[in-house]
């Protein structure tokens, strides 16, 4: 996966986080007495919020840890600190100012109105507590922003401090080679889990409280805190060195949520799951560390298996999830209050939670995003979150209408740091001239981006950048084994790079809508036996949006005598003339056939390059791979030559020609290299005169006039040169 | 070649594709499987005349001249449990073989590969197969049932006759799934081999067509057909022949499809 989708799912992730925020402060009012305690008690909630409550802080402070690298390394040090006090200093201290008045006095008031008095009792007596104690201060739910900026200081001291002692970067050296081998592996909880459990694998805390003590009533920092959400956002910037670790993660996402789940079923039954307040939640018979250590190793194992489920499942750009994406960090800031109103004004309600909780859920999203989309989105609040403004006006303009069509034509938007794009640049009349050039060079139709595929120790592709372009046919030439039929495969999804990109529509292969627009002969010659022609090509064409009608189908591809046959009735030359009614039978836009004339005899060869120069004239595009450079020469607008998964040449077909053809002189001369470098005929000159080597692609003029100009020159050879032995070896096998 | 035709063909982008052609889509693939697999004889009669021809010659001939002084030693229902049976027998049928040996093959061939590569709309190919089986099965299961009216063996309410065919028809699911996950496990060669080792035994060992010796009883348990047979009979109530709750053996047979249907989703996706 590429770069770009990596943080796709990564933004989406951390949106999902701080979302499920809201889904767990709303759970509240009905197990427990805060923000008030609610007629209807619910032990389904209370399972809801002890699902969500262990992985969603450390989630997102692991995310954060990757994004902060990701702004460091994008912006440099003064960048990171602007960007960082702008987005999450300046949220801290004005949403505090705001916020915190407003939750606190919706808590005050549902308590006083809902909780028993022994409760109430309780609470101030705990309330008058804390604030004697020194640094007692409510931070309410802004905490995580507190503890973000105690995260980015604590780094950037230690940044510092390692630049001075281990500027070699030894240190990290040696994390990044020990946190390799540990995600790999489904151990790693037990590792990142150690400094929680030092902290708190004694303390009942972790068992009354239910998890990691919210940091929300003191300025001093906390030491469970620290260790917890601490290794979490170091672990995010580690991560970050060696991005493609994240694959670890995706690829494990079952495992480590089934495994979350089963310690979550653990860490529930040990205290009994109940709603209620402080009694239920003791551990009858079990002690604190049993507990401790499931609901640690859980924590991480849920992390891994929501952030590797997003990467698995969110990788594509999608306008929606962009959109909740954008909104998260402003939901989140503001629902605390609503949620808290909401609960303590229908606490007393007799209705059940079934009908409360969606509601008090559904009142405060649409309250929400409401007031993102007109207060935030595009304001300056928009812009001091998010780091852009969207214009409002932005939606009713009409968007640059590329190729593939209005919703096409969005550019996905780069996502490089938190909470949104921070550096993504304003509409400005240097960008606009910009996107105007970048329109003018249309999309290629399929690319391969530096696209890497192993077969176990085998290369099939190395690197590969190929693509291709609106309107040409480009033929793929090389032998046997050189990657023609894997590039294709990575074009149309069938495989997936290891490494690097393969886009089809600008969009990622294994699109469907990317497809519809694609039509495909394979190698292997297969066809549903059972099918007779006819229905064979109304089947394929119910595929695609405005296809050709079965007998134009017919018609064009001079299949008309086989409509009634049946698939397994057919020669191997007919198959393949069937297998290319079925690849245009489409109307597709781009075209790819593999060997389409292997096993055809001259005359369905002829009537296939004619119908080929019929699609290319009416606007099709075509990637062919062949074996022939005949067959290039008939068809072909560029031709890419492959041997051993790299492209060795590309470009018209007479510029391979020409390449093919050149030879390589070699000799001992007393002539200056530098003047026959001047001939004309000689491409190239090197060495010295013992030993000269001469590029021609005039090897015969050359020559005579070697031995003309210099009688005692000695040790000539000619020999073929670079690409010509790639097509020795191509010729030979086409023989 | 014909340049009238060639001239009305522009080859550009169509644009989202409506919501009726993807429907339409679903359709075509659902109708083209069926008339395949119509074509084969090898799965044509096997599958849909072999039960109700068999059920007529052991539940109705055969059982039929059986002496009639046993007759009232029997247990009531007895018929019907007979037809259940092959009913059973009809709906396990089309969705092991058409699913699990149809599907290696195309593995095998390369038909599934080209598959993932044209635009199908999700899991169009896999809906084609199922609604396949479904077919074959409610034609077989029904022409069991038509057989046994004709012959005056239904002994239950026409409510309770429609809700065993309904069970039997909707229990070919699971059956599909089995199917599913033999053909993305096992090769074209050795995928018939391993849906009979599922077809046969199962068959025989879980009652469907004598009830069964005492020790071997308990046994009948891991065969899902008769998952089927149970959750069928006693859907019609038919209690002297119902020993377990339809509604275990339901969710015994929905368990099995979704088992079965993760396992080879999950298989498909990595191997193709």
């Amino acid at each position: 996966m590429s770069s770009q989708q990596r943080l796709h799912a990564l933004d989406a992730v951390r949106a999902f986080a701080l979302l499920a925020g809201i889904v767990l402060h709303a759970t509240m009012s009905f197990f427990l007495p805060i923000p008030a305690q609610d007629v209807s008690q619910s032990t389904v909630l209370a399972t809801v919020f002890s699902l969500i409550h262990p992985w969603r802080m450390t989630t997102f402070f692991l995310i954060a840890g990757l994004f902060a690298r990701l702004v460091i390394e994008k912006r440099g040090t003064r960048g990171f600190v602007s960007d960082r006090a702008k987005r999450i200093v300046v949220p801290l201290v004005v949403g505090w100012v705001i916020l915190a008045p407003l939750t606190i006095g919706a808590l005050i008031w549902g308590v006083a109105r809902t909780a028993d008095p022994a409760a109430r009792e309780a609470m101030s007596a705990a309330v008058a507590a804390g604030t004697g104690t020194v640094g007692a201060f409510p931070l309410v739910h802004l905490w995580f922003l507190y503890y973000l900026v105690i995260f980015y200081v604590l780094l950037l001291a230690v940044r510092a401090a390692f630049s001075m002692l281990d500027s070699a970067g030894r240190v990290s050296g040696v994390v990044d080679k020990i946190v390799r081998p540990l995600l790999g592996s489904y151990v790693a909880p037990f590792v990142l889990g150690l400094p929680l459990f030092a902290v708190m694998g004694f303390d009942p805390r972790i068992v009354l409280m239910g998890g990691i003590p919210t940091p929300d009533s003191s300025l001093i920092p906390q030491l469970p805190a620290l260790a917890g959400f601490g290794t979490a956002f170091a672990l995010g910037w580690f991560v970050h060195r060696q991005l493609d670790l994240l694959g670890q993660w995706r690829k494990r996402w079952i495992g480590h949520l089934v495994i979350g789940l089963a310690l979550f079923a653990a860490y529930s039954y040990l205290p009994g799951l109940k709603p209620g307040t402080t009694a239920a939640w003791l551990p009858a018979e079990w002690g604190t560390t049993p507990f401790a250590v499931c609901y640690i190793l859980g924590i991480w194992y849920l992390s891994f298996g929501v952030i590797g489920a997003a990467l698995k499942l969110c990788a594509n750009e999608s306008p929606a999830r962009r959109y909740l994406a954008d909104s998260s960090y402003w939901m989140y800031l503001a629902h605390l209050p609503i949620v808290f109103f909401l609960a303590a004004a229908l606490a007393k309600v007799p209705l059940h939670w079934a009908i409360k909780f969606p509601l008090i859920l559904g009142i405060t999203i649409g309250v929400l995003l409401a007031s993102y989309h007109y207060l935030v989105r595009p304001t300056w609040i928009g812009e001091i979150l998010n780091g852009r403004r969207y214009p409002r006006a932005r939606a009713a303009s009409p968007q640059p209408n590329g190729p593939t069509g209005p919703k096409r034509g969005l550019k996905p938007r780069a996502v490089d740091g938190e909470f949104g794009a921070a550096s993504q640049p304003q509409p400005s009349d240097a960008t606009t001239a910009a996107a105007a050039a970048a329109l003018a060079a249309e999309p290629p139709l399929a690319e391969l981006v530096r696209a890497t595929k192993r077969y176990g120790t085998t290369v099939a592709l190395a690197g590969l950048d190929l693509e291709v372009r609106r309107g040409e046919v480009l033929a793929v030439l090389g032998p046997n084994g050189a990657g023609k039929s894997t590039a294709i495969s990575l074009w149309l999804g069938l495989l997936q790079p290891d490494q690097g990109e393969a886009r089809l529509m600008s969009r990622s292969p294994l699109d469907v809508e990317a497809r519809r627009e694609v039509g495909l002969m394979l190698q292997e010659v297969v066809l549903q036996p059972t099918m007779r022609v006819r229905e064979l090509i109304a089947l394929t064409a119910s595929y695609y949006p405005s296809p050709l009608t079965v007998a134009q189908t017919l018609e064009l591809t001079g299949t008309k005598e086989l409509a009634d046959k049946l698939a397994s009735k057919l020669s191997a030359g007919q198959k393949r003339q069937v297998q290319f009614a079925l690849a245009i039978c489409g109307r597709p836009r781009l075209l790819f056939l593999d060997e389409p004339t292997v096993g055809l005899d001259v005359q369905a060869r002829e009537t296939m390059w004619r119908t080929m120069r019929e699609l290319i004239a009416q606007g099709c595009s075509i990637v062919l791979t062949t074996h022939y450079l005949e067959e290039a020469e008939a068809l072909a607008d560029r031709v890419a030559v492959l041997a051993r998964g790299e492209l060795i040449a590309l470009g018209t077909v007479d510029d391979v020609r020409s390449i093919v053809s050149r030879k390589k002189i070699t000799c001992s001369s007393a002539l200056p290299v530098g003047a026959v470098r001047a001939w004309p005929g000689v491409v190239d000159a090197t060495g010295d005169h013992h030993r000269m080597q001469i590029t021609t692609a005039d090897a015969e003029a050359v020559v005579r006039r070697l031995l003309a100009s210099d009688q005692n020159l000695r040790n000539l050879e000619i020999k073929q040169a670079g690409l010509a032995e790639a097509f020795a070896e191509l010729t030979k096998e086409a023989a | 070649m014909n340049a009238t035709v060639a001239t009305q063909l522009v080859f550009r982008s169509a644009g989202p594709m409506p919501m009726s052609r993807i429907l339409r889509a679903y359709v075509e693939a659902a109708k083209y499987e069926f008339l395949g697999a119509l074509r084969v004889p090898a799965f044509t009669l096997p599958f849909l005349f072999m039960p109700c021809a068999l059920y007529l010659l052991f539940g109705v001939l055969i059982s039929g001249a059986a002496p009639a002084a046993n007759a009232d030693s029997l247990p009531a229902n007895i018929s019907v449990y007979m037809m259940s049976g092959w009913c059973a027998m009809a709906a396990m049928g089309p969705g092991i073989f058409g699913f699990g040996v149809a599907l290696a093959m195309e593995r095998d061939g390369g038909l599934l590969k080209l598959k993932r590569a044209l635009p199908l709309p999700a899991g169009a190919a896999l809906f084609a197969k199922m609604a396949m089986a479904m077919l074959f099965a409610a034609l077989a299961v029904s022409s069991v049932a038509v057989a046994a009216l004709a012959a005056g063996k239904v002994t239950i309410g026409f409510g309770s006759l429609l809700a065993l065919v309904g069970v039997m028809i909707f229990g070919s699911l699971p059956f599909c799934a089995i199917g599913l996950l033999i053909g993305a496990y096992f090769s074209g060669n050795a995928s018939p081999a391993i849906a009979n080792l599922v077809y046969l035994p199962g068959m025989w060992l879980s009652g469907l067509f004598f009830p069964l010796p005492e020790s071997m009883r308990p046994w009948a348990v891991i065969w899902p057909v008769f998952h089927l047979n149970q959750t069928a009979l006693g859907a019609a109530g038919v209690k002297e022949f119902s020993f377990v709750s339809p509604l275990w053996t339901g969710a015994v047979l929905v368990a099995i499809t979704v088992l079965c249907t993760g396992l080879a989703l999950r298989r498909l996706a990595r191997v193709g």
